[in-house]
């Protein structure tokens, strides 16, 4: 047992990206560590969440920080971009599968692709599998988050989100991940990646009302 | 109970179903656009067709482990252009199939799990149509399919495009590339109904001296 994260979940607006992540560390059933963020912001164009181990977790985000110290040590005004941190992910995480003894993870790359003009988000795992797409859930959120958002953007029929809307869909979907995985966290964090810039929030609840729950079991009422 | 510990798997299936025909002068391949966890049952993108150009109208069909084949595709692309700045020109598609068995030869003791079909013109301006096993063992064929509905594909054109099985086939008629199209699309159809990790859309490129052309189709996303 290590302590590990829980899902992360993204969804692309038509100017951006909203990547979210609950800030607990669990250590198998126990939730060990209450407030760990998941999401990072990389540089002015990139953010990243990530699930699974959080020592490998930490330690390829402590790399990309200190690519980035040095793409501002260089002071060139160039940055790394997000098809950059995404396909430097996929090759270290390959390669270490390679070697058989992989970074635990899941990584979504999310960022604005200032040369396109368009949001970009992929998703790679432990086994260097990775792919684009405009929304991607890890771990819970397969089962939880993403049909949901699925079925939300098959009724637009090709039209993106708009912001309102990506967030309305992210919080029902923060949501349903603390009431229904029993290692779910109410507490989260949201990344906003878009042409202006990143943006984290400060940690945010999710809202349910559990019913059934007994009158005198307190920190179950938020 | 220890000795029934799992260890860490380096491969998964990630679903993905190509196909090629090679006529006089074309060769037309085919892929559904489906990427998906195999062993968890999880489609991730809708959108990730298994057709790659790498240059010269040559166009590689792999579907198999992704990890591995985008580590396959990044390999073949620094060969071609190293090939090219090298000799000035690029590789023709024989200097091309034999390079992609090295290649896969060369990781005979950790595989790339990848099943390879690779298609192009050849230099007196007729199909050439290669099928890969995942060590690199290759022959030149007339039709081939691959992946996880290869079992459904590939019967249907022994049928239709190699005419065989049949008591009273008569003559041949010569197979135009409109021909060989409408073939791939009915038996692509066929395939998203019967085997689950086929569907969402059907990509199709036609390769002639001319260049490269697409066409798609939407198929089964259940």
């Amino acid at each position: 047992r290590r302590v590990h994260g829980g899902a992360v979940v993204g969804v692309c607006y038509d100017q951006g990206v909203l990547l979210a992540a609950d800030t607990v560390g669990s250590f198998g059933s126990l939730a060990k560590l209450k407030h760990v963020s998941r999401v990072h912001k990389i540089n002015d164009m990139v953010a990243v969440g990530f699930s699974g181990d959080l020592a490998d977790g930490d330690c390829l985000l402590n790399e990309l920080q200190n690519m980035v110290i040095d793409d501002s040590v260089l002071d060139d005004g160039t940055e790394l971009s997000p098809r950059a941190v995404f396909c430097w992910l996929t090759r270290v995480l390959h390669h270490r599968r390679n070697k058989l003894d992989p970074f635990y993870n899941q990584f979504i790359v999310a960022g604005f692709d200032k040369k396109a003009n368009k949001p970009f988000m992929g998703c790679v795992n432990l086994l260097g599998y990775s792919w684009e797409e405009s929304i991607i859930a890890t771990g819970m959120g397969l089962h939880f988050a993403l049909p949901y958002m699925r079925s939300q953007q098959e009724a637009k029929s090709g039209v993106p989100f708009t912001f309102e809307e990506a967030q309305t869909v992210l919080t029902k979907s923060m949501a349903c991940l603390y009431a229904r995985d029993c290692r779910g966290w109410p507490q989260y964090q949201v990344v906003k990646v878009d042409g202006a810039g990143v943006v984290k929030s400060d940690v945010q609840y999710s809202r349910v009302a559990f019913k059934e729950s007994a009158d005198y079991i307190e920190g179950r009422n938020s | 109970f220890l000795m029934s510990k799992s260890r860490f798997n380096p491969y998964e299936g990630n679903g993905g179903t190509t196909a090629g025909v090679a006529g006089d002068d074309f060769v037309v391949m085919a892929s559904d656009t489906r990427l998906c966890e195999e062993s968890t049952y999880v489609v991730s993108s809708r959108n990730y067709p298994h057709l790659y150009d790498l240059g010269n109208s040559s166009v590689l069909a792999a579907a198999g482990f992704n990890g591995d084949v985008i580590q396959l595709i990044k390999l073949l692309y620094i060969h071609g252009r190293r090939y090219l700045y090298q000799f000035n020109k690029e590789m023709s598609i024989t200097a091309r199939a034999s390079l992609l068995e090295r290649v896969l030869y060369q990781h005979r003791g950790f595989p790339l799990y990848v099943g390879n079909l690779l298609g192009g013109m050849d230099e007196e301006g007729r199909g050439a149509l290669f099928s890969y096993d995942p060590v690199g063992s290759y022959e030149r064929i007339s039709y081939i399919a691959d992946g996880s509905a290869a079992a459904i594909v590939l019967p249907f054109l022994h049928n239709q495009v190699g005419l065989r099985n049949m008591a009273d086939a008569g003559a041949a008629p010569r197979l135009t590339k409109e021909r060989t199209v409408q073939i791939l699309k009915d038996i692509f159809v066929s395939a998203a109904e019967w085997d689950i990790h086929c569907g969402d859309s059907l990509l199709i490129k036609m390769i002639t001296k001319e260049g490269v052309a697409e066409e798609t189709m939407a198929l089964r996303t259940d």
